[in-house]
């Protein structure tokens, strides 16, 4: 155990209606809820209520089939500018890809928005490699990972760029290989000088990026021992780099399902998965095979060709770094049913925790203390109630071990972070 | 019902930078005006930009709840389907109070034409009549309802649809600020208004078709303030938009007996207020985005 001083980041992914993918089933919802103010005040206040330093919004500008499961149907930036208006301390981390923006134009509406919140504005920059996302954006293939992080990284600092600017005489130029801006912004700078900077996946090239830029980072992993590992590395990379110490904060996903015993939490999670359709799971887990899971027996374990095949993470379809800490956590599971591991599998993209509130506390203790995470994105089984209860049952006890603050101290997502101010480069 | 046309609010001077910073006094202000105004026009000839107009409009949604809310877009460095996303957005979060003030910084009239066409398809691709949240079933949304869009024209191609469901008031208010003939030929059919200055244009507009011809807005560039409010700390420079929002021939009675059933149920929209038809685009030719329901 560490003597850290510091205290949790903690994050909420506010995904539509919960993070199980039947969410919308339960309680009363009317079908419109995503599209009206009342559902996100409800889930911004119970963030606040539990003290949480910023809501998170993942996103892909695409429609997917709203069966079984809705998606986001609102533009993350303007929703930040909703929920700070409707809260008083709470940060907005907003996902918005390099591959499909334009670096200025993105630049001045997610500091324009960062000024009209009071400086408690995040970005966490995506990069995007849904191939059906294209079409909506002229078509043409979508970029390999190598390219599309080689204009991430110019993406970033020509965003720095006008954000430095907006901070002295307007002017800004950054010339890159891929992106080239030159002009004059008419902004000045927020509260907090510049929107907070978070990073997302945990590609060889996602690290790089996190480690030169990132303040913030979400990333996935499933076992204690490779987040240590990795916890570390960035750490090392990011020093490396001249960066402060402590930076970027590690936030791994994290999923909860609460009950007040074992027996009521693992209840409640049946009953969410009953309300899924069949092959829901096995499509999710598909994509982290990158074998179609539909074909296996579901009585038998994995078969090791499958888990063992040779494979290039540049190559990989679908997010590489969950690959990777997903192949180790199967190594326990190796001898496991398919069915078996569907069950634990049920973070969908994150760890997953099926419990009390003394074991969550408990848990999220030992990561911090143990150099795995600086906090964590919580993934929440339905909104707003599974949130309300992470404030009133979670959070207590978090404040007693002394790890999750007592109250807000500070106006600015940066302040509430712990990192310094905007610095134009 | 209305004894005069509705006014559009363009904020002048040193407004829009009190109104980047959510000045506590101009905020009160726009809260009392609004009910006595259509709109607040956000952004218009703001380049380069001083504000984000998406920003401050989405928080005025909170903080002067009721006020019309048009934000200015000319697709500078933008792509049509992050502004229809993210239009369309405001408007839900004001509860079907927003529109849109389409100019076309160095774009030709038939870009920006098509760049309007591409977003008012779009926020048309996937109807909010298809959400069911049906739980007997397990259907969430009706997807025979759901349609691309699959437009390939000379400077966009987009597939659609759209990830946000569509308007309570069937799309936002559209708006374009027009300045040469072409433009307006552009607009014919295509947006609820046109805003023009120039004196020419209006004669233009005068002798047009009726049939599918925007209703005009003018008075951006006039210098005197045509709405009074009571001055808080020198906040007086607030400039009618508009002071003559012609419309075309009206029936007057019918459109407020209409609104008045349709207050009964919900909060009126802003193309209620405005008294501006219902607007949509045909899709039904178009393929389905994810087949029949199940």
């Amino acid at each position: 155990m560490s003597t850290r001083t510091d205290q949790l980041t903690l994050n909420v992914n506010l995904q539509a209606f919960g993070q199980r993918p039947s969410a919308w089933q339960f309680g009363d919802d009317a079908a419109d809820a995503l599209i009206t103010p009342g559902h996100w005040i409800a889930s911004a206040q119970a963030a606040e209520r539990g003290l949480l330093d910023a809501v998170f919004f993942a996103d892909q500008p695409v429609l997917h089939n709203p069966n079984p499961r809705p998606g986001s149907q609102l533009e993350p930036i303007a929703l930040a500018a909703f929920i700070t208006a409707v809260t008083e301390h709470i940060g907005v981390i907003a996902s918005a890809s390099s591959t499909y923006n334009d670096p200025v134009e993105l630049a001045e509406r997610l500091l324009g928005t960062d000024v009209v919140s009071g400086g408690r504005l995040g970005w966490n920059i995506v990069t995007t490699y849904n191939s059906r996302v294209s079409g909506n954006f002229g078509g043409g293939e979508t970029p390999a990972r190598a390219a599309r992080y080689r204009r991430a990284g110019e993406f970033v600092e020509a965003v720095r760029a006008v954000w430095g600017a907006a901070a002295g005489d307007g002017r800004f130029r950054f010339d890159g290989e891929d992106v080239r801006v030159n002009g004059r912004t008419a902004l000045g700078p927020s509260a907090q000088g510049a929107p907070v900077l978070f990073q997302a996946g945990g590609s060889e090239q996602g690290r790089e990026l996190a480690a030169r830029h990132a303040e913030g980072v979400f990333s996935v992993e499933l076992t204690l021992p490779r987040a240590i590992e990795n916890y570390a590395a960035l750490k090392r990379r990011a020093s490396a780099l001249g960066r402060s110490r402590g930076l970027p904060r590690i936030t791994p996903g994290l999923s909860l399902v609460i009950g007040s015993t074992v027996e009521e939490a693992r209840r409640r999670f049946d009953e969410f998965e009953s309300r899924v359709p069949d092959g829901y799971a096995l499509g999710s887990l598909s994509n982290v095979l990158a074998h179609d899971a539909a074909t296996l027996e579901l009585d038998a374990p994995i078969p090791a060709e499958i888990l063992d095949k040779p494979w290039d993470p540049d190559e990989h379809p679908t997010s590489a770094g969950y690959r990777l800490t997903f192949l180790d956590w199967i190594q326990e599971r190796r001898l496991l049913s398919v069915r078996e591991i569907l069950r634990d599998f049920g973070g969908y993209g994150s760890r997953i925790i099926v419990g009390t509130p003394e074991q969550i506390a408990d848990d999220m203790e030992l990561w911090f203390h143990s150099g795995a995470a600086d906090g964590f994105n919580l993934m929440i089984d339905r909104f707003p109630e599974g949130l309300v209860t992470f404030a009133d049952e979670v959070v207590p006890l978090l404040q007693g071990k002394g790890i999750h603050k007592r109250e807000y101290g500070h106006s600015t997502l940066r302040h509430t972070l712990g990192v310094a101010a905007f610095r134009a480069d | 019902m209305t004894s005069s046309p509705p006014l559009l609010l363009s904020l002048s001077g040193r407004l829009p930078a009190l109104l980047r910073e959510q000045h506590p006094a101009l905020i009160e202000q726009l809260r009392r005006v609004a009910g006595t105004v259509g709109a607040v026009v956000i952004g218009a000839k703001a380049r380069p930009l001083s504000l984000d107009p998406v920003a401050v409009a989405t928080a005025l949604t909170v903080r002067a709840p009721g006020l019309g809310l048009i934000v200015a877009c000319d697709g500078v460095r933008d792509s049509p389907y992050n502004a229809a996303r993210r239009l369309l957005s405001l408007d839900h979060l004001s509860d079907a109070r927003s529109g849109v003030l389409f100019s076309s910084a160095q774009a030709s009239a038939a870009q920006t034409a098509e760049r309007i066409g591409v977003i008012r398809a779009l926020w048309n691709s996937w109807p909010r009549r298809s959400l069911r949240a049906d739980r007997e079933r397990g259907v969430y949304a009706n997807t025979e309802d759901i349609r691309r869009i699959d437009h390939v024209g000379e400077h966009y191609r987009v597939d659609g649809p759209l990830n946000s469901p569509s308007s309570r008031q069937g799309e936002p208010v559209s708006i374009w600020l027009v300045s040469s003939e072409a433009e307006l030929r552009a607009a014919q059919g295509l947006v609820d208004l046109v805003l023009v200055e120039d004196e020419q244009l209006i004669e233009r507009w005068r002798e047009g078709d009726p049939a599918g011809r925007p209703a005009l807005a003018t008075g951006l560039d006039a210098a005197e303030a045509a709405v009074r409010v009571r001055t808080v700390g020198g906040l007086d420079e607030l400039v009618a938009l508009s002071d003559a929002l012609a419309t075309t021939d009206t029936d007057a009675d019918a459109d407020a007996d209409a609104d008045a059933a349709d207050r009964a149920t919900a909060p009126r929209t802003l193309r209620g207020s405005l008294e501006l038809p219902a607007r949509s685009v045909e899709l039904s030719g178009k393929p389905l985005a994810f087949g029949a329901a199940l």
